[in-house]
């Protein structure tokens, strides 16, 4: 039975002989070594890279030890005073906060910015390298430019916001307890967005002709057209940017430490952050690691629950 | 032998030599790594370690400035310090907060005991390097107070104001100076705000005695009697309510709380767009006076009480270590015997512009090196005396609790009654070992 690639497909007495000639699991493995082999790297990196550093995480948050002076065993105490650590609370909180709004907000707008540029408005290919252009921008260097730009007196933004008489919306973005976690988040969306856009932009204009033919035909209206045909198909490929997203905003580290060190008063630390400095400045290695494996857990969990949770939605759909 | 010959029997000569003549030369010289912080005492480090290289080419010392300060201070110990291959000398804080005594337990570092010599240091500074055990494992570089509020002359002379001398005249210079469309204070939010400013209110809001007492009572080997002092004693509260009068009567600058790279209030004061400036007498001979471009001057917080403990507090744990892990223990000590030497302190402040740790250099050599800024901040502390600093004294959690609960105060997220609660419990979880 010929296929569209050429090849015969196999009859079901040749799968039933297949079946019969199954080969049992050491020869399957023997049978494949090479590509066992092409595995290999990638996956002893990650043993060595992940998985044992995991590991010691946990082994060390079993423990109170300061770096560099013998450890003390405490079990699950560092555990137990992370439930009574408001601090830690509160950067937990603050890191939930920071992956949804920044997740949301980077692929909202980057397929917002992918279904404006696939409808080649004029000018699209300057727009889609301008969009993506902060994607390629150090973090640090652009969480330093954003330093400046929200500077409260003299910053860009204010500034700006002065000069064309919006002077009462000019505040201290980075110094107020309440502006300071959404102003970085304004930053991550801003750098990120060009990423989703790019790939999703990709998935839509992989969408056949054909099909918008149909649709232009059929008198589908353009929302109608995003929300039956485009969203549909490029479902899979959204599911993916979005774990991604969430992952890499649950990680979030070097944009906060670098804008506000976790400031004022802890009002934009996040468990990253917060880690770092239980860790490095307050010397507290056996409970940083307690921080680092609760953290482990979260990410985890959370990645695993919205994955299965729209993939659910997706076979529903 | 025609010159062909002779001039490939030369070149085979000539490089068989060489060879032979590498190794022997390379044996002999020995090459160590130090490392150094950026910004003044890495210029004066390496000022330093250019005399030393030139007058030693047998002990050749390579000094690698580190530029991320935060950084390298929370993670250099256990790492790079930890490290079998890591440097055989530093420039490093030898305080707790930093490691230092962490190090010491470890058996990390040398002892230097005989680079002191009678009358090379005053006591305090000797008191400071000597631990428990009777030995010294940190030479002074240089000694550094905080905090000056520095001043732009030329803001001050155009609106008729002076230094104040008061808390009230202080509120009316900040009114004034936001009045004429300046901002008042600038200073970098992690150390200056909640760090060197609660040092500050602390010296004017607790006595000698409080203050004494409230430096070792969070240690479970403090002497009895100090016990009976607390934060949350009304003077301890006080320093809680006074820093944050200070931030409701707009002495510091809008935004202040989100200052946290250093050279963001640094621009807005150098610029001419702050008055005032708070920073570390570092900031009198260093970059600071050299990008101004008007007069500086400085003047301190005005006292709380009648009797305040120093104007400032001084920072002594600016020093040199050698680590005892390494092949060349011996040459390290040799260089840092050199660096704490008169010429090698005499060559460190002439570069860095900081003040010289040591007491037996003659007056006028030390005033030759500074800048009159410098050389008046020097008589100052000689005149009126300047007690230890907090965060020179205290474990890293007390030091980050009372980081945490400035802040709070400062941004509405805590009462002083509660943030003076919180250090009380810091102390008490520190007692018990906790």
């Amino acid at each position: 039975m010929p296929t569209e690639h050429g090849h015969d497909a196999p009859t079901p007495a040749a799968t039933a002989t297949h079946a019969v000639a199954r080969p049992g699991r050491w020869e399957a493995i023997r049978q494949n070594l090479h590509w066992y082999a092409f595995l290999a790297p990638a996956f002893l990196l990650l043993v060595l890279f992940m998985a044992y550093p995991l590991y010691r995480s946990f082994d060390l948050s079993l423990y109170r030890w300061k770096g560099l002076l013998p450890r003390r065993f405490v079990g699950l105490d560092n555990f137990v005073r992370l439930f009574d650590d408001r601090y830690f609370w509160g950067a937990l909180n603050h890191t939930l906060v920071f992956a949804i709004a920044a997740t949301i907000g980077t692929v909202g707008l980057g397929l917002l910015l992918a279904l404006a540029i696939s409808r080649r408005v004029p000018g699209h290919s300057v727009y889609r390298f301008a969009f993506y252009l902060p994607v390629m921008l150090p973090m640090t260097v652009t969480a330093a430019l954003w330093v400046r730009i929200y500077e409260a007196n003299y910053g860009l933004l204010n500034s700006a916001l002065r000069a064309i008489g919006l002077g009462a919306l000019a505040q201290p973005w980075l110094g107020s307890v309440d502006l300071s976690l959404g102003s970085i988040i304004t930053v991550s969306i801003w750098q990120y967005c060009g990423f989703p856009m790019i790939v999703l932009l990709a998935a839509i204009e992989g969408i056949s002709e054909e099909v918008h033919e149909a649709a232009t035909l059929d008198g589908v209206t353009e929302w109608g057209r995003i929300r039956m045909i485009i969203v549909p198909l490029i479902w899979p490929v959204l599911v993916s940017m979005t774990v991604i997203q969430l992952i890499f905003s649950l990680k979030v580290f070097d944009l906060v430490w670098v804008m506000t060190k976790g400031g004022p008063a802890e009002s934009s630390a996040v468990l990253g952050t917060y880690l770092y400095r239980k860790a490095f400045e307050q010397q507290q290695y056996g409970y940083a690691s307690a921080v680092a494996v609760a953290m482990f857990a979260i990410i985890f969990t959370v990645t695993y629950l919205y994955y299965r949770l729209v993939q659910a939605g997706g076979r529903e759909n | 032998m025609n010159s062909k010959c002779v001039t490939l029997l030369s070149l085979t000569a000539m490089l068989l030599a060489s060879v032979i003549a590498l190794p022997a030369s390379a044996a002999d010289v020995i090459n160590l790594r130090m490392t150094a912080l950026a910004g003044n005492s890495g210029v004066g480090t390496k000022a330093a370690i250019d005399a030393w290289n030139k007058a030693n080419p047998d002990i050749q010392v390579n000094v690698e400035v580190q530029s991320d300060e935060t950084t390298w201070q929370a993670t250099a110990p256990t790492t790079m310090f930890a490290s079998s291959d890591g440097p055989d000398l530093s420039w490093w804080w030898c305080s707790p907060a930093f490691q230092y005594k962490n190090m010491i337990a470890a058996n990390m570092l040398v002892a230097l005991d005989d680079l002191y010599k009678d009358g090379m240091y005053p006591q305090g500074t000797v008191n400071y390097f000597t631990e428990p055990n009777g030995h010294k494992y940190g030479v002074n570089t240089d000694v550094v107070w905080t905090p000056y509020v520095y001043y732009n002359k030329e803001i001050f002379a155009k609106l008729g104001l002076e230094p104040p001398k008061t808390w009230d005249e202080l509120y009316a210079v900040s009114d004034k100076v936001r009045a004429a469309g300046y901002q008042p204070m600038a200073t970098l939010y992690d150390y200056g705000m909640v760090n060197h400013l609660p040092d500050a209110i602390m010296m004017r809001s607790w006595t000698e005695d409080e203050y004494n007492a409230l430096m070792v009572n969070w240690s479970p080997d403090a002497p009895a009697d100090t016990l009976k002092y607390k934060w949350t004693d009304p003077d301890g509260v006080r320093i809680f309510a006074k820093l944050k009068e200070m931030v409701d009567k707009g002495f510091t600058a809008d935004g202040f709380a989100g200052f946290t790279d250093p050279e963001v209030p640094k621009s807005l004061f150098i610029s001419g767009k702050a008055a005032m400036f708070q920073d570390g007498s570092w900031s009198s001979g260093g970059a600071l006076s050299k990008a101004a471009k008007f007069d500086l001057g400085y003047f301190y917080y005005p006292p709380i009480q009648e009797k305040r403990y120093g104007p400032v507090g001084s920072w002594v744990p600016n020093c040199f270590i050698a680590f005892a892990d390494r092949p060349n223990v011996e040459a390290a000590k040799k260089v840092i015997a050199f660096l704490s030497s008169k010429d090698g302190a005499i060559a460190y402040a002439k570069a860095s512009g900081l003040t010289i740790g040591r007491k037996d250099i003659p007056a006028d050599i030390i005033k030759s090196l500074m800048s009159p800024l410098t050389a008046q901040v020097v008589q100052d502390v000689a005149d009126q005396g300047a007690p230890p600093l907090f965060e020179s004294q205290v474990p890293p959690e007390i030091l980050t609790e009372l980081k945490q609960s400035v802040g709070d105060v400062l941004t509405g997220g805590a009462t002083p009654e509660q943030a003076a609660e919180r250090m009380q419990e810091a102390y008490e979880r520190a007692r018990q070992g906790g």
